[in-house]
């Protein structure tokens, strides 16, 4: 990711050294603000980018390098010949995505294979939700409802099983359903790292698929106030979005704050019908009604950087509102889909999301040893709106908000404690402890999952051993330990409607206990053994083993009742067993100047799989078929990812990603080896860039692209999951830097999907209701600093 | 440094052995729905208060049936929305909901009975009358379903198609 010009050296007295250095980006210029960490010490870049660090005894100094869209540099320079160091960092979406280092230096790399997202991804793929953004990445998915709500998916897995967290604390909120959003400000996102495969050693046992986190506690410049606005106009869904920060630091304290608001109507769907039960229902004008959303977000740090600690303390308020199609609620009814001719308004049904999160991170660097700890107080507040209506007699609409269906308040203490060792003998220790106490609370004039309390704990250690420069063995262990109490609900208007309609009294007693009192504890070790090799300096080479373990969540084992639209009764099942697997998973990595390679086998073998059952027993409630309950299986998971990338005649630069799954249920019965739900398809990212000749004072940095994505049938599905037709969508876009004065705005152009395709995405919630993905987008995003 | 590298790669080529492998693998599951093809009632059908109502209905699957569900419910909130369901004064709605297996090995059939009793009061109130949902759910063994859902209307007064 750099490249490390050692020269001159300075040498200064005959123990102690200075060590001085400028840190430059790939034109060559200044970049202020980096942070230099050297054992005990904090220092960062002036506004010349050069630094220095003094008085310095040993012979080998381990420098960590980081910037904000730029991957941390991680290196040891041997003292005393060279001591005064040109450091050059690259964005991570540039071609040349390795560490060059010229002279004496060792990079490090994870166990796991990690993605770091830069600044320049992030902008060139913002589509106003985060998780959107991560789509072109091989072996990453998004699960959609509508134009602006996505949840990530890594090889197949989802929803409880991957875990995104800001600034190392996880994100808590309804993340089990597919239908809900991730409350994170798709702006307020600095850098992320996504890390695909098994990674609960570290992480929590919720993060068996994978682990994205999001960055936006980067350090500012010192003595420097600056901003940035964003605008963001899509066309699909006439999103109009807005978001600027401020960020300001005095030598040692540093403040950031940041608003956002997105703005969205009903999108455009290449459709005049849907069919769905078997009824035509009509789509006016092509765009799918009550769609509708808004966001307004809000943030704010303050931090305290030193020689030995850096510690910020972070608010943000996130607050979305969407509308659902009123054809997806429910049985079809061709009055509520009618035209209201207005895209803009957001009516019933709708859901609503209020989440506060206060974070503080810390951080004290010691000589050998660094320790850190992060705490934090969440307050998801979700609802779902629909006009009150129901089918039982005696239920009559609540006095206080009538027409709150579903109401899930999930407050989160969180405290994580961690310690870092460098280089102790080869080794790199950590060691940690992370608690989470959760309280949910319900309300609505409807019920799906109970009252919960919930607290859990992990102890992991790690270490990373350094055998010799070429390679590299990573070992972990954790221990997690959890406890979950559900509260009883008892639903007197169900026991009164099953009994008018006939049901014994003892029957509909037992039906109207929605959910019991119970208090289940899990607890598990897991473990990872990884192998990093690096035969020679194009090659790497890493494989992993380990055993993973997850705890249920209180919706797999108490939930009771029927979600949007699903007509599916879905139940909890206390007596499950937690999640358990063993995984094997490999890469391969092949890196010029001009080509990368990357290949990633993997596979998992689940002895405990937790999957929502179809039972054959019809349920009660109304609109209801079969009972689905929360079972056990064995399960096996297998897939390969592959990616390619490779520059050419100077100005080309073209990429391949693509994404391969297999999995299923490894039953006893071999005719219940269904695949498991919400597999994505195989599927391929083609991305050809060209890169204009920058002589041109007014316009630098010009690149035009053009991307094609694609994937095949998906007909190996889950048991009464939909078959999704396979589907091509070609896109084109233009990225530029316009200097209006001194002021370089940068500008990304593009148009998604421009054929206007009409296909469907397997793992989209809208795919079971035959409603297709949008159709064609053209947006733009205007990136306007602000320097004070 | 040889050793490592050779156990390393051997392991990787075995991973991606194992993960091509497994995907050679040849189970065929059942994903077939069954179908239903409904006779009586149809779409927007009258169905009387104080009489049986006349269903008939075919299910085939291509493997075999299990059971099926009828499931009646008011549709009132619709057009009316009013914050309750008691559309007329001293009135209630009704609601019913009954399955039946099917016999065991059965590929198609036809279901033809009048089980389904609109009763004039429930509970002493009289039965309101007013659109209803008509909801015919299907599995088979394999535990795949369909469903389907008509619109009928509740009315009072004598069945003139009495019959069968």
């Amino acid at each position: 990711m750099a490249v490390l010009i050692l020269s001159m050296p300075v040498l200064v007295f005959s123990q102690e050294y200075n060590l001085k250095g400028r840190v430059i980006d790939e034109n060559q210029l200044a970049l202020p603000g980096c942070h230099i960490h050297y054992q005990n010490r904090f220092t960062t870049t002036d506004n010349h980018g050069s630094f220095s660090l003094k008085h310095i005894v040993d012979k080998e100094v381990e420098l960590q390098v980081s910037f904000i869209g730029y991957n941390q540099l991680d290196t040891i320079i041997k003292l005393p010949s060279p001591t005064n160091i040109v450091i050059q960092l690259k964005p991570e979406n540039k071609l040349i995505q390795q560490i060059l280092i010229q002279g004496k230096g060792v990079t490090k790399a994870g166990a796991l294979k990690q993605e770091t997202l830069s600044k320049q991804f992030l902008t060139k793929t913002q589509s106003g939700s985060f998780i959107g953004s991560l789509n072109q990445l091989p072996g990453v998915n998004s699960m959609d409802i509508g134009s602006n709500i996505s949840k990530p998916v890594i090889r197949g897995l989802s929803l409880n099983r991957v875990v995104v967290s800001e600034n190392g604390i996880k994100q808590e909120g309804q993340q089990w359903g597919a239908d809900h959003g991730l409350e994170i400000d798709p702006f307020a996102v600095e850098t992320a790292e996504v890390v695909k495969g098994p990674s609960s050693i570290e992480y929590g046992s919720d993060a068996i698929g994978g682990y994205i986190n999001i960055n936006n506690n980067l350090t500012p410049a010192p003595d420097q106030t600056s901003g940035e606005i964003n605008l963001l106009a899509k066309s699909v869904n006439k999103l109009i979005g807005l978001s600027a920060n401020i960020e300001t630091r005095s030598n040692h304290i540093y403040l950031k704050a940041r608003g956002t608001a997105l703005d969205f109507s009903d999108y455009h769907v290449p459709t005049d019908t849907v069919i769905y039960l078997s009824r035509k229902i009509p789509i006016f004008n092509q765009y799918l009604k009550n769609t509708a959303g808004k966001e307004y977000d809000v943030s704010g740090q303050l931090g305290i950087i030193t020689n030995q600690v850096k510690s910020s303390i972070a608010f943000s308020r996130v607050f979305q509102k969407t509308g659902f199609f009123p054809g997806s609620h429910g049985i079809p009814n061709l009055a509520r889909v009618q035209d209201d001719h207005n895209k803009r308004n957001i009516d019933f049904p709708f859901q609503k999301t209020t989440h506060y999160k206060v974070i503080s991170n810390t951080n004290l660097h010691f000589m050998h040893f660094s320790l850190q700890a992060d705490l934090a107080f969440q307050d998801n507040n979700r609802s779902e709106w629909s006009q009150f209506h129901t089918h039982y007699s005696g239920q009559t609409a609540p006095t206080v908000n009538p027409d709150l269906e579903l109401n899930f308040r999930l407050k989160t203490y969180q405290a994580n404690f961690k310690m870092n060792i460098y280089n102790l003998n080869g080794n790199s220790l950590s060691a940690g402890i992370q608690n989470q106490w959760k309280l949910n609370t319900i309300d609505g004039y409807n019920f799906f999952l109970p009252e919960y309390k919930s607290h859990s704990s992990g102890l992991f250690i790690k270490d990373e051993y350094q055998v010799n420069p070429k390679l590299n063995i990573h070992l972990g262990l954790r221990y997690d330990l959890s406890h979950v109490r559900t509260e009883e609900f008892y639903d007197r208007f169900l026991e009164d409607y099953l009994i008018s309609s006939g049901s014994e009294e003892e029957e509909a007693h037992q039906y109207a206990t929605r959910s019991t009192k119970i208090s289940k504890q899990f607890q598990n070790f897991s473990w990872l053994v990884g192998i990093v090799l690096k035969p020679s300096k194009m090659i790497s080479t890493r494989l992993n083993l380990g055993k993973a373990f997850r705890t249920p969540s209180p919706i797999e084992l108490s939930a009771n009742g029927i979600h949007h639209g699903s007509f599916r009764h879905e139940q909890g099942n206390y007596q499950l067993s937690a999640e358990r697997g063993y995984y094997a998973d490999a890469g391969i990595e092949w890196k010029t100047e001009s080509f990368q390679l990357e290949v990633n086998p993997y596979i998992y073998y689940f002895s405990n799989y937790l999957y929502l059952n179809p039972t054959g027993e019809w349920s009660k409630l109304p609109h209801a078929g079969q009972i689905y309950r929360y079972s056990q299986t064995k399960a096996v998971l297998s897939g390969i990812e592959i990616r390619l990338i490779k520059s050419f005649w100077q100005r080309w630069n073209i990429q391949f990603n693509s994404e391969y799954i297999r999995n299923e249920q490894r039953s006893e019965n071999t005719k219940q080896r269904y695949p498991l739900p919400f597999t994505p398809p195989t599927n391929v990212f083609i991305e050809l860039q060209y890169q204009l000749n920058s002589k041109n004072k007014r316009f630098q940095n010009t690149s035009v692209f053009i991307n094609h994505k694609s994937a095949l049938d998906q007909n190996r599905v889950a048991q009464n999951e939909l078959s999704t037709s396979g589907y091509q969508v070609v896109g084109v876009g233009l990225n530029t830097m316009i200097k209006w004065g001194e002021t370089p705005i940068e500008l990304v152009f593009q148009s998604n999907n421009i054929f206007n395709a009409k296909y469907f995405n397997h793992l989209s919630f809208y795919r079971k209701l035959e409603i297709p993905e949008p159709g064609r987008n053209t947006q733009l995003l205007i990136k306007v600093p602000l320097t004070f | 440094m040889k050793t490592y590298h050779n156990t390393h790669t051997t392991l990787i080529i075995s991973i991606f052995t194992i993960a091509i492998l497994s995907s050679c693998n040849k189970d065929e599951v059942d994903n077939t729905q069954p179908i239903i093809t409904i006779d009586e009632p149809m779409e927007n059908d009258t169905l009387y208060i104080g009489s049986d109502a006349h269903f008939e209905c075919d299910f085939s699957d291509d493997t075999e049936l299990s059971s099926y569900k009828i499931e009646i419910h008011n549709d009132f909130d619709e057009h009316s929305h009013v914050k309750s369901i008691s559309i007329e004064e001293d009135s209630v709605a009704f609601s019913y909901q009954n399955s039946w297996s099917f016999d065991e090995g059965l590929k198609n059939t036809h279901i033809h009975h009048h089980e389904i009793v609109i009763p004039e009061t429930i509970g002493g109130v009289r039965t309101a009358q007013g659109n209803y949902h008509f909801g015919i759910y299907c599995t088979d063994i394999a535990g795949n379903e369909s469903h389907q859902f008509i619109d009928v209307i509740l009315v009072n007064g004598e069945d003139p198609h009495e019959e069968d």
